[in-house]
């Protein structure tokens, strides 16, 4: 053993001239991550594996009302992920989405406490256009701070979601509250009218409009910005930003108006899960969805299908986490699930950039030796 | 105002600030050393919950202080493998270890929930200055770790900007290439001081169960990781002003308290939200100061950046 360990002393490691092949990693570590996730929560909750994994293919493709919710969740993650991924695209986090999506919905609401008998084609859509006014404000000041004043974006969208936290709790609770509202503070219900249906899809499924509102945004902004000088000069400021800057380029502008995209994205997540599943303002809107979003855009990797993908990888996870709670593990439960999926994705980023080398066998070959990473 | 109220308000501030001017502390000493850790809200959350099963278990309020600081320690440790030595993204594994404190915690601590602790870091009276009226029960009746935690940013000026040690770790924040040119192991130190900050993040979590809480309750540190990190950009990176800006956090969260006595019509989720509020305008109005007199970037140079050696 000794002497094994005196072998594997001599391997270094080194950097890549070019990191490795990306998809392979990616794909590679979030598999192992969602195995390994899955498997310790399985392990931990001490669930049934036969039950549980039944009670998984029910809650998403088994039966009707899974497959509705769990296209609900990816709604949710989609648009939040598209919130953080586009920051993530010009090099910026965006992790204030929760306090985005909070304030979106707020918009929403309060266009439903203005206009209550509008009809629903004129009512809908003004909240929707609220909710996006609303969530691209609450990015402003970051984005400024950020472009204007050096200020790290992480620290202040992570601390405007503590402000909007309070923000949800005065208006659900003091301003739209119920008289009688029991446990958590909620507010009375949206106008019935604007309610978000479902289309039958055969078979006696049915999708949530909110999720093909939200498969639509995304197309749009993605197509939007491949085709665009708007997308163009996002990927040149995300490979460099003083390229881009010299290039001539409005940088700063850039940077804002993709932070309020991000906004907007995270303000229209919050009108369709509140007209879709919640059906009233309060914190229930978020399960820290919005910090989900960005474990989302982080392992997707861009704004496009991939986005898609992963939102529906997370909802999942997500279900699996809850159906683990119903045999007695607590709701927290499911960020350790995301934790150790990023864990395992960050590990696999990380790892594109090195190769383990031995320098002995190096010498011996006259080439370095690359090891796989993946077989770790 | 009444003095009571006062001297009490600054007493409470007192507390408050002491868990983020610890982790903020050791989140310095892991920035200095060129690694931004993110995940200090969850080095926290662990040490709390580690404390207070330490000290459930031992009935001893310093072994429980100090399995805190180990779980902190270790948390911080396993994060710096990850992005130190895989190269793992700083805010990637991060927010992994975030999330993964706030699941592992939520999972061991079901059962901790709501017990009282077994044993409480104790209140100290100074003898002598803890009589004096209002400045005694403002001042001098505070926790015991309130009065080291104010040293903590003494000793790291000290130790940064008085010693060798300290020259060589500002040299791997600042320069880790050259740092390595002159022999210093720049992936070595790096480790060593993230845990290091990992310990203080944890101590500060064993602050906020044993000493303020008296319990655990899931997600107790509700975001004064983050605190901890805004803290370090308030104060520049530099170490004594760290303390202005932990009570600069401290004292605005007393305000909901003075507002209830005083019966001022505001509403108390104004009061929630002030300190998160207080401490961003600072942050931001110190930024703009700093712009207006076109300083340069105040944080160490390779901050967050990864280190390959033989790169550049």
């Amino acid at each position: 053993v000794i002497d094994a360990v005196r072998s594997l002393s001599t391997w270094r490691i080194e950097r890549r001239a070019t990191p490795g092949g990306s998809a392979r990693y990616r794909i590679g570590s979030i598999a192992i991550g969602v195995v390994f996730s899955t498997a310790f929560g399985l392990v931990v909750s001490g669930a049934d594996s036969g039950q549980f994994f039944e009670g998984l293919w029910n809650s998403t493709l088994g039966e009707p009302a899974g497959f509705e919710n769990m296209l609900t969740v990816a709604a949710g993650l989609l648009l939040l992920g598209l919130a953080a991924a586009l920051p993530l695209k010009i090099g910026l986090w965006n992790i204030g989405g929760d306090g985005q999506l909070f304030l979106g919905a707020w918009g929403a609401f309060a266009m439903g406490e203005l206009f209550p008998d509008m009809s629903s084609s004129l009512l809908i859509p003004l909240m929707f256009v609220a909710a996006a006014v609303c969530g691209a404000i609450w990015t402003i000041i970051p984005a400024l701070a950020r472009v204007y004043l050096n200020v790290n974006e992480i620290i202040s969208t992570l601390l405007f979601n503590f402000i909007a936290a309070s923000w949800v709790i005065y208006w659900a609770g003091a301003k739209w509250g119920e008289e009688a509202s029991a446990g958590s503070v909620k507010s009375r219900n949206v106008p019935p009218q604007t309610i978000l249906e479902t289309i039958p899809v055969g078979g006696g499924y049915f999708v949530p409009i909110g999720f093909v509102v939200a498969v639509v945004i995304v197309a749009v902004v993605w197509l939007f910005l491949r085709g665009s000088v708007f997308g163009y000069e996002m990927s040149i400021i995300g490979s460099s930003p003083r390229a881009a800057t010299y290039a001539g380029m409005p940088t700063k502008r850039v940077m804002i108006a993709v932070f309020a995209l991000g906004g907007v994205a995270a303000g229209l997540a919050g009108v369709l899960e509140m007209l879709t599943n919640v059906q009233r303002y309060g914190p229930a809107l978020s399960n820290n969805t919005g910090y989900t979003g960005v474990v989302v855009a982080v392992l997707a990797g861009g704004f496009g299908p991939e986005l898609l993908v992963m939102a529906i990888v997370f909802a999942v996870i997500a279900i699996a986490g809850n159906i683990l709670t119903i045999t007695g593990a607590p709701g927290e439960l499911v960020f350790a699930m995301y934790g150790l999926t990023l864990v395992c994705a960050a590990i696999g980023q990380g790892l594109r950039h090195v190769r383990l080398v031995n320098p002995a066998r190096a010498e011996r070959d006259g080439s370095a030796v690359v090891v796989p990473e993946g077989a770790q | 105002m009444r003095d009571g109220l006062v001297s009490a308000s600054i007493a409470t501030a007192i507390m408050a600030a002491t868990p983020v001017l610890i982790a903020a502390t050791g989140e310095l000493l892991a920035e200095i050393a060129g690694v931004y850790n993110i995940g200090i809200e969850g080095a926290m959350l662990i040490g709390a919950l580690g404390a207070f099963i330490g000290v459930q278990h031992t009935d001893a309020v310093l072994l429980g202080m100090l399995t805190g600081i180990a779980a902190g320690a270790l948390a911080s440790f396993l994060f710096a493998l990850a992005v130190v030595v895989l190269k793992a993204d700083v805010v990637v594994g991060g927010l992994a270890l975030v999330f993964v404190a706030l699941g592992l915690t939520g999972l061991i601590g079901k059962d901790y929930v709501q017990q009282p602790a077994h044993a409480t870091i104790p209140k100290w009276d100074i003898p002598g200055l803890s009589d004096i009226p209002f400045w005694g029960e403002a001042f001098f009746q505070q926790l015991s770790i309130s009065y080291f935690a104010f040293l903590f940013p003494v000793a790291a000026v000290f130790l940064l900007y008085r010693t060798q040690h300290g020259l060589n770790l500002r040299a791997i924040g600042e320069d880790p290439g050259a740092a390595d040119a002159t022999g210093l192991t720049v992936t070595g130190w790096r480790i060593f001081y993230v845990s290091v900050g990992g310990a203080f993040a944890g101590l500060a979590g064993s602050v906020l169960t044993l000493g303020i809480v008296g319990t655990w309750l899931p997600n107790v540190t509700s975001g004064e990781g983050w605190i901890a990190l805004a803290v370090v950009i308030f104060a520049s990176w530099r170490p004594l002003p760290l303390i202005a800006g932990a009570l600069l956090f401290g004292g605005l969260g007393t305000f909901g308290n003075v507002a209830q006595v005083e019966g001022w019509s505001i509403t108390p989720e104004f009061f929630s939200a002030l300190p998160y509020i207080g401490t961003l305008a600072m942050v931001y109005f110190l930024a703009l100061l700093r712009i207006r007199r076109g300083g340069g970037a105040p944080w160490p140079a390779a901050l967050g950046l990864p280190f390959f050696r033989g790169a550049d």
